[in-house]
């Protein structure tokens, strides 16, 4: 069978291969410091998949999806060290509080697009934050939620890790199957001319709404995890920047792919709590880093790659067509 | 099948329609010719439900529908394909993807359009089913657009100057295939610049005159052998 793939796919494969019995080993191969970074990671890179399904794949940028997956969050913490309910409970009242909050933003934002669905959405991610303040009762204010507990069978660092794991790579081959469906294709093309897809037929109002609860199903779960992960939830957790550094991933690693986003998120995770201890100046370094990216790799450093790796199998040939980078003045043009 | 009736349509408050009134019979071909400025693609775009034009007055009657209260998306799934000017094919998507993004059948019968049934009019763009869009020559762009088009199972295929910026041989292709397309089940509005291409296709030939008044009307023959008509609306 694998004789059938060509080259690249069988790439592919071995690189997916590698990278889950990687996560397998780790925890016999790091240290605490090490999984827990890593189960961040997973867990930032699950949200920034979720961003670019709705920015990279529908070309809608948003910068409050921390809302979505900090609703969800708040409403495990809510249930665990205000209510003392069960983890059922919990994980219930987490995803019903995510997905009402998909569907609420969902539907604000469905009208829009472009640059008025980026302020509409920074617009709801502060709301949240605003209430996170506000609802003293509920959210515990600038204190947050503290003592919120793993279930017994997760309790362990690696453990938790290993349920991580599993969720996000399992929700890695959901949205994999979302972004290759024919509503997948969908999005595409609502990525590059709303007006087309009407004209073609498309009720584009109601596509926005469905990317929208799905990308709001996989904010969810991020959410749950990152609480469980951190037995601990705050404003923090909801400020523009977390929605920005989820975009940020996206970007860096290469919009428009499922795995550029997890790079991404790895890169800055990573960046962010070791560089942190040798350099102070971290966010200069992040910065630099962005910059070289945007002006030397379009399409983040999965484009890069796969443009490198493309040219290195057709060194021979005649010169090799390439995915066009997406652009305002194609997004733009006519109908 | 469509009536057009004392359509008024203005951008903003620049009227540019001032009463059109036009008929497509069920599997006609109609052509509309005009200069530049006259407001053919104003006329497309209203049928089309694309706003803008705001549509000031009239009826645009489809079957039984007045589209003028539509969507655009309603109108496209009443069966009504449009062939934007300039093409507009999704230059990111691949051939068979630009095609797929819209495949719906709402007609269970023979007639339904299909991958393979496109292919088999354009084998050209079977040849290059995986490439993006944007690497396409102009004209297999315009194959694609119009196979786009059929792949929404018209019954009124609305095509806005589909030979512009095309080589004349490839014109010619073009021509070929679409004489082909002619048929009971589809009728064609054709918007069109190019003489021979509105003369060797259309069962009926208007042209338009300034804010969408239809000044000349009749068959294909006529028109060829009216110097006069040529000369003073079309310039030619």
């Amino acid at each position: 069978m694998l004789r059938s793939l060509s080259l690249t796919a069988r790439v592919k494969l071995g690189l997916a291969a590698a990278g889950i019995g990687l996560g397998v080993a780790a925890p016999y191969i790091f240290d605490r410091f090490v999984i827990g970074l890593i189960s961040l990671a997973l867990i930032a890179g699950l949200f920034a998949q979720s961003i670019d399904l709705l920015g990279g794949y529908a070309g809608l940028i948003t910068l409050g999806h921390a809302g979505v997956s900090g609703t969800a969050a708040y409403g495990v913490g809510y249930m665990a060290s205000k209510a003392g309910a069960g983890f059922t409970a919990q994980i219930a009242v987490g995803f019903l509080a995510g997905m009402t909050a998909a569907l609420i933003f969902g539907v604000m934002a469905m009208r829009s697009d472009g640059v008025y669905f980026i302020m509409v959405t920074l617009a709801q991610g502060m709301i949240v934050w605003g209430l996170s303040i506000r609802l003293f009762r509920i959210t515990g204010a600038e204190n947050g939620l503290t003592g919120i507990p793993r279930p017994p069978a997760v309790e362990l660092y690696w453990q938790y890790y290993y349920l991580t794991l599993v969720v996000v790579v399992l929700c890695w081959a959901l949205l994999g199957i979302v972004v290759n469906s024919p509503f997948g294709t969908s999005l595409k093309g609502l990525r590059e001319s709303e007006t087309r897809m009407r004209m073609l037929g498309y009720n584009t109002t109601g596509q926005k709404l469905y990317v929208f609860l799905i990308a709001g199903f996989f904010a969810t779960v991020s959410g749950i995890l990152l609480v469980y992960l951190n037995g601990f939830i705050s404003p923090s957790t909801v400020i523009l920047a977390a929605s920005a550094i989820g975009v940020l991933e996206a970007i860096l690693g290469g919009i428009g792919t499922l795995v550029g986003p997890m790079i991404g998120a790895f890169i800055i995770v990573f960046v962010q709590n070791v560089v942190s201890i040798y350099v102070s100046r971290w966010p200069t370094l992040m910065g630099t880093l962005f910059i070289v990216v945007v002006l030397f790799a379009r399409r983040g450093l999965v484009g890069a790659i796969s443009d490198g790796w493309n040219k290195w199998l057709h060194r021979n040939d005649a010169p090799v067509s390439q995915e066009p980078v997406l652009t305002s003045s194609n997004r733009t043009a006519g109908p | 099948m469509l009536v057009i009736e004392d359509l008024h349509c203005s951008y903003g408050t620049a009227p540019i329609i001032r009463g059109l009134h036009l008929e497509v019979g069920e599997g006609e071909v109609v052509s509309v010719l005009g200069r530049n400025g006259m407001g053919k693609t104003t006329m497309v775009r209203a049928i089309a439900g694309m706003r803008p034009p705001e549509v000031r007055g009239g009826a645009i009657r489809f079957y039984e529908n007045d589209l003028v209260t539509l969507e655009s998306y309603e109108v496209a799934r009443l069966g009504v394909g449009l062939v934007p000017q300039g093409r507009h094919v999704f230059g990111s998507l691949t051939v068979i993807e630009n095609l797929e993004v819209i495949a719906r059948a709402p007609r269970h019968d023979a007639d339904s359009w299909t991958l393979e049934r496109v292919f088999e009019f354009f084998p050209r763009l079977e040849e290059r089913c995986e490439s993006f869009a944007s690497n396409l020559s102009g004209g297999e762009q315009q194959m694609l657009a119009i196979g786009r088009a059929l792949m929404t199972n018209p019954r009124l295929l609305l095509m806005d100057e589909p030979s512009e910026g095309l080589a004349p041989i490839v014109i010619g292709t073009i021509k070929e295939t679409m004489r082909s397309l002619k048929g009971p089940g589809l009728s064609i509005l054709l918007v069109e610049q190019n003489l021979g291409l509105a003369l060797s296709l259309a069962d009926r030939i208007v042209i338009m005159g300034p804010h969408g008044v239809i000044v000349w009307s009749g068959l294909p023959e006529a028109l060829e052998n009216d110097d006069e008509v040529k000369r003073s609306y079309l310039g030619v």
